[in-house]
């Protein structure tokens, strides 16, 4: 046996409390008459001659007898959390939306009230009361009872999330798919048709919508960086885009770069629902930069973002001085680079030759010693496939023409990965000479400029980083929302705005940049069935069934006062 | 709370001591040891009331013989006379705690019946002892005769105090025991012995005396007024017992009444005893009378 609706021990003190009640109702039922008599002999023949026929004819007050059972019965029923059948074989869950839009004036309150309303009403052992903000949350698990769901939502709130409630959604659907559900979402979720479409017809979607803004909203929806258009290598170009809501203003944003105010004349653009502004030849030195829009709104998570900048500083090289001129041509036109020996975090030397540092290095091999014509050395425990396969890419080695190459060579050109302690990109000397075709074609210095660059780690960083959007942060090992992963390259997804630590990784800042939540409608979403009826639930069968006990006990203690029933 | 005993002013009622000297006793015949009084003896010999002759056999008493059949017959008779000595009477009035329930208790009728049998008796030089009973018997008052006897008598039903649980069988038992000289025995009481009537018909069936049940009654003792569920409590025993009245169980309770009184009525017939109901809360003495409806009570 087992109770819906409260922990064990206060099941069995209820139903020590309905014992005590009914033993209690009944000593003021029989209540005795005492009698004092002479005759008792004759009263003992008579209750003994009574008692010896059947039980039936003893039987006394069947009427009475009928409505003490039927309240008992109902009280019973009612602390064993009696359900109906309806609804049993369907699972409920209830998705309730705590992205930033819902922090909007006290939307979140009034969805959470309607949401817990809404879960009361449902089959205890079948519903579900999920908080999707930012990561998801179970507020209520089957079987619980709804008081734990109110409690529950008083320690959570909308965070700087976006929505993401279509992620546990379809992760919903495919867990358990083949028991039919009824999901309930309660907030701002848009849902493209497509999206609608891809949902089994056993799902049924419900939307009980939140209540609406109020109120103009003016929020950052787009930040992010590309290099700069004047070809600086040192500097970027920021993109800001700001969304407006409720006919709001939209102005240009205040920058800060490291705390520090940045001020520039932007290139404004506007489009349907908001404005985009340029700020060109930003210095890029891994600064944060800050975006902040004055509006004093209704929603102020979207008031604000930030992005850590590229370090764009010229990478300085040391190069031996054995090393082809060609070698030295492609370094000192390359604008992120730098021929400068005293702080070089690179080099570039001869096989079998050393510089003053021991640094990471572009090796021109003898092909007499080593196999490969390309032989990267990478940090040990990396896969090696993986890195082959990342930055066969990378270094342009796809765009090497390797047929030409072993032609003119004489020998099979191939590529190796090896683990070693220090980075280090190993390539054929006889490749680099003037009148050989790769250092002719235009993948030459591009396979320079980019293998220098990997042997400096200087990553090619992300240029937008937003919650709820996946970003790469390099070729070490991460944890994304609590998984770990270890390869070459991890997506990882900050779930809120803010700055997350990967493991291992540099910090990054990540901005809401969404603009369901400031309040710009989502292209391509459908309407979802709004629920109308049942939200409330009315009467649940257990409430029926004890103001039922209740009448009746009115009643019955209305009948033994007047004597109708003794 | 117990009531107590009428006093003995009101025993002595005058016109009560009136009504109850005209109830007589007659014995048929009393056992021989007595006094002289107006029973008649089974002993025949000096008294004045000629009875029979027979013939003279060494020893007699010369004095009786009849010297004028002598004369003519020639042959020596002797001439028999009635003795006549008194009837012991033995009063056993029940005060056990049944007796002494509710606002009329029955102890105030069965004491005055007591009285009104020992009266008579009395009152026609019977010797009277009082033997008042409840779970044991106690002797109060030794069988004797003497108009200074009623006051005793009174005295003492006067000054009896509730008893305890009826035992026919102990009290009666004991009685038997005595060895008492052999007259009439009147039990007074409601004959409710938790034993039921078989311990009042074997204690009644070892006496050796005439018999005399009083019984003291009541209307509510067969339609008793009550109705619903009840917590019967014994007034002797204090046991109790849950009872819900309904028409059956009322039914089953005047068969167990009615099954007790014809039990004693078949005893009385059998032993060829007196037996009397006396409603409490009726005058006692014209319902004594029913006992002597032909002039006197003959045992």
């Amino acid at each position: 046996m087992s109770f819906g609706f409260v922990p064990a021990v206060v099941g069995v003190l209820g139903l020590a409390a309905i014992a005590g009640l009914l033993f209690a109702l009944q000593r003021l039922r029989v209540r005795h008459r005492p009698v004092q008599v002479e005759t008792a002999l004759f009263w003992q023949q008579a209750v003994e001659e009574s008692r010896a026929r059947v039980l039936t004819q003893r039987f006394r007050h069947p009427w009475t007898y009928l409505l003490l059972l039927l309240i008992s019965s109902l009280l019973w029923l009612s602390f064993a959390g009696l359900q109906g059948d309806a609804g049993r074989d369907r699972r409920y869950v209830v998705l309730l939306d705590g992205s930033a839009g819902m922090a909007h004036g006290d939307r979140f309150a009034r969805a959470a009230a309607a949401a817990a309303e809404y879960a009361e009403g449902l089959p205890v052992d079948a519903r579900t009361v999920l908080f999707c903000g930012g990561r998801t949350q179970t507020l209520l698990r089957a079987g619980e009872d709804a008081l734990l769901l109110r409690r529950r939502l008083d320690d959570v709130g909308p965070v700087a999330a976006p929505s993401s409630t279509i992620a546990e959604l379809f992760d919903i659907v495919r867990s358990r798919a083949e028991v039919p559900t009824t999901v309930c979402v309660v907030g701002d979720l848009p849902i493209t048709a497509d999206e609608r479409a891809l949902l089994p017809e056993s799902c049924d979607l419900l939307r009980l919508a939140a209540p609406a803004r109020t109120g103009g909203n003016v929020g950052v929806t787009a930040l992010g960086v590309r290099p700069a258009a004047s070809m600086r290598a040192e500097a970027v170009d920021v993109l800001v885009e700001l969304s407006g809501a409720g006919g709001a203003e939209l102005s240009p944003p205040a920058l800060r770069l490291d705390g520090s105010a940045w001020s520039a004349v932007p290139v404004g653009e506007s489009f349907d629902g908001g404005r985009r502004f340029r700020y060109v030849d930003v210095p890029a030195k891994g600064q944060l930069l800050e975006v902040s829009v004055g509006a004093r709104d209704a929603l102020s998570l979207d008031d604000a973002a930030a992005f850590t900048l590229p370090d764009r500083s010229r990478i300085p090289v040391a190069i031996g001085p054995d090393v082809p001129a060609v070698i030295r041509r492609v370094v000192a036109t390359d604008p992120g680079l730098v021929v400068r020996a005293a702080d070089a975090v690179v080099a570039v030397r001869m096989s079998g030759t050393t510089l003053e540092k021991k640094l990471p290095s572009l090796v021109l091999s003898d092909p007499q010693r080593v196999a490969n014509a390309f032989l990267i050395s990478h940090e040990e425990g990396l896969d090696p496939a993986a890195v082959l396969a990342q930055l066969y890419e990378d270094l342009g080695l796809n765009q090497i023409d390797a047929m030409a190459a072993a032609a003119a060579i004489g020998r099979d050109v191939s590529v190796g990965v090896r683990p070693a302690s220090l980075r280090e990109l190993a390539v054929w000397r006889p490749l680099l000479d003037p009148d050989h075709d790769f250092v002719r074609s235009r993948s030459f210095p591009l396979f320079v400029g980019l293998g220098l660059r990997w042997l400096a780690g200087v990553e090619p960083g992300p240029v937008r980083v937003a919650a709820g959007e996946s970003v790469t942060v390099g070729d070490v090992e991460v944890a994304a929302d609590a998984r770990r992963a270890r390869s070459f390259s991890e997506r990882f997804v900050p779930r809120v705005a803010g700055r997350v630590q990967p493991a291992g990784a540099a910090p990054l800042h990540a901005s809401l940049l969404d603009p369901v939540a400031t309040g710009v409608p989502r292209a391509g979403a459908v309407e979802v069935d709004a629920l109308s009826a049942g939200i409330g639930g009315g009467l649940d069968l257990v409430t029926i069934l004890l103001l039922s006990a209740l009448l009746l006990l009115a009643a019955e203690w209305v009948l033994f006062r007047s004597s109708r029933i003794p | 709370m117990p009531a107590t005993a009428p006093t003995r002013r009101e025993l002595f009622d005058p016109e009560f001591l009136a009504a109850a000297s005209r109830f007589r006793i007659l014995a048929k015949r009393v056992a021989r040891g007595g006094v002289q009084a107006e029973q008649r003896s089974r002993h025949v010999g000096a008294g004045m009331e000629f009875r029979d002759y027979r013939g003279y056999v060494p020893g007699d008493d010369l004095r009786a013989i009849d010297w004028n059949i002598y004369r003519r017959l020639g042959r020596v008779f002797l001439r028999l006379f009635e003795e006549f000595e008194d009837l012991p009477v033995y009063l056993a009035p029940d005060v056990s705690g049944s007796m002494w329930q509710g606002e009329n208790p029955r102890v105030r009728a069965g004491l005055r019946s007591t009285f009104a049998l020992g009266l008579a008796a009395l009152n026609q030089h019977d010797s009277v002892g009082l033997f008042p009973f409840a779970d044991q018997l106690r002797v109060a008052l030794p069988a004797k005769s003497g108009n200074v006897r009623k006051l005793r008598v009174a005295e003492a039903l006067a000054s009896q105090t509730p008893g305890g649980q009826t035992d026919f069988v102990a009290s009666l038992g004991k009685f038997a025991r005595m060895r008492l000289r052999r007259g009439l025995l009147v039990v007074v009481s409601d004959f409710f012995d938790p034993g039921g009537v078989d311990a009042v018909r074997e204690s009644l069936a070892r006496q050796r005396h005439r018999v005399v049940m009083v019984q003291l009654v009541r209307k509510s003792d067969r339609d008793p007024d009550l109705r619903g569920d009840l917590l019967l409590t014994d007034c002797e025993s204090g046991r109790e017992h849950d009872v819900s009245v309904t028409p059956d169980v009322l039914a089953a309770y005047r068969r167990a009444y009615e099954a007790h009184q014809a039990a004693l009525n078949d005893f009385a017939l059998q032993r060829q005893a007196g037996l009397v109901q006396v409603d409490v809360d009726e005058p006692v003495l014209p319902q004594l009378s029913q006992l002597f409806e032909t002039g006197a009570l003959v045992v």
